[in-house]
């Protein structure tokens, strides 16, 4: 099967294969001008100024509550180092001997949210 | 909120107009420097915003036309240093190569077929008789009118078009394009 140009076939001349590329290549429509558009500029703070204030506010937080947490600290360790940091707890037992068990939990109030009730008594069986 | 700048009042419709004349010219000198007509469309386009932009400017242009390839021809060289950088001398790989899933139609192919061709002959020309032949081919300006665009004799518009297509004809003739 001759799928090809028959040998008597006329090849086309060089000038309309040119003529035929560079119209095929030539844009069509031809495209309007693209004008720029401007955006108005908005009113706004510097570009520092606002991620500047919070990180030094997010810095000033931080350090008051590790300069808070370190002074609660320091009050505490004053105390000799035989005795508790906690003031309600008891004196440590010798070594070897057994820990005491730990008072009960003082039971909840009655009411509670009514909707956590049965969870709640279900957790702890022993609590009314 | 967005607007569309305005150039200086009442060179609108001059602006516009100088587009439609030569917007094409721009085009086709620098698609002549790379042969790919989306870039050669930006580079038109990149042309007439800085037209734009010197008449913002308040700037005086005594031959738009002149100016205008002149700035054409200098962004398609920039364009053309820069994919070199990117690029080397190897070009970005096309999907000339890749078979899509619809078959093509016999006449469609052997055309493609040869524009791939042709393509790959005016690379190995030197610009400026791509520009001429461009001009002559894509927008079909005659002799008188290119000579007239490129600043040179019409003698040398002949010359370089006689040239260029004998040895495109030959070599298409060569490959038994035509």
């Amino acid at each position: 099967m001759n799928e090809g140009r028959s040998m008597t076939e006329e090849r086309p001349d060089a000038e309309v294969i040119l003529r035929d590329f560079f119209r095929s290549e030539l844009p069509s429509p031809w495209p309007p001008f693209r004008h720029p558009v401007e955006v108005a500029p908005q009113k706004s703070q510097p570009a520092w100024g606002r991620s500047h204030v919070g990180l030094a506010a997010s810095v000033l937080v931080l350090v008051a509550g590790l300069g808070a947490g370190s002074l609660l600290l320091r009050s505490d360790t004053t105390a000799r180092p035989d005795e508790p940091l906690l003031k309600d707890a008891k004196k440590p037992s010798a070594p070897g001997k057994m820990h005491k068990a730990p008072p009960a939990i003082a039971p909840m109030p009655e009411k509670l949210d009514e909707k956590n009730d049965a969870p709640f008594s279900l957790a702890y069986p022993g609590y009314r | 909120m967005t607007s569309r700048p305005r150039a200086v009042p009442d060179r609108s419709a001059e602006f516009d107009a100088l587009y439609e004349r030569h917007s094409r010219e721009a085009w086709a000198v620098a698609y002549a420097r790379h042969l790919d007509a989306d870039q050669a469309m930006d580079v038109a386009q990149e042309t007439f915003l800085r037209l734009w932009r010197q008449w913002q400017a308040g700037e005086q242009i005594l031959n738009p036309r002149a100016w205008l390839l002149r700035v054409a021809r200098n962004l398609a060289e920039d364009h053309a240093k820069s994919a070199f950088r990117r690029n080397g001398t190897q070009g970005p790989t096309t999907l000339s190569g890749l078979h899509g899933r619809e078959q093509m139609p016999l006449e469609k192919l052997i055309k493609h077929e040869q524009f791939a061709r042709v393509r790959a002959l005016l690379k190995g020309l030197p610009a400026a008789d791509c520009e001429i032949l461009t001009l002559k081919y894509a927008l079909d300006y005659d002799s008188t009118v290119i000579a007239e665009l490129l600043d040179i004799n019409t003698s040398a518009v002949h010359m370089r078009l006689s040239r260029a297509r004998q040895r495109l004809a030959e070599r298409l003739t060569a490959q038994g394009v035509v």
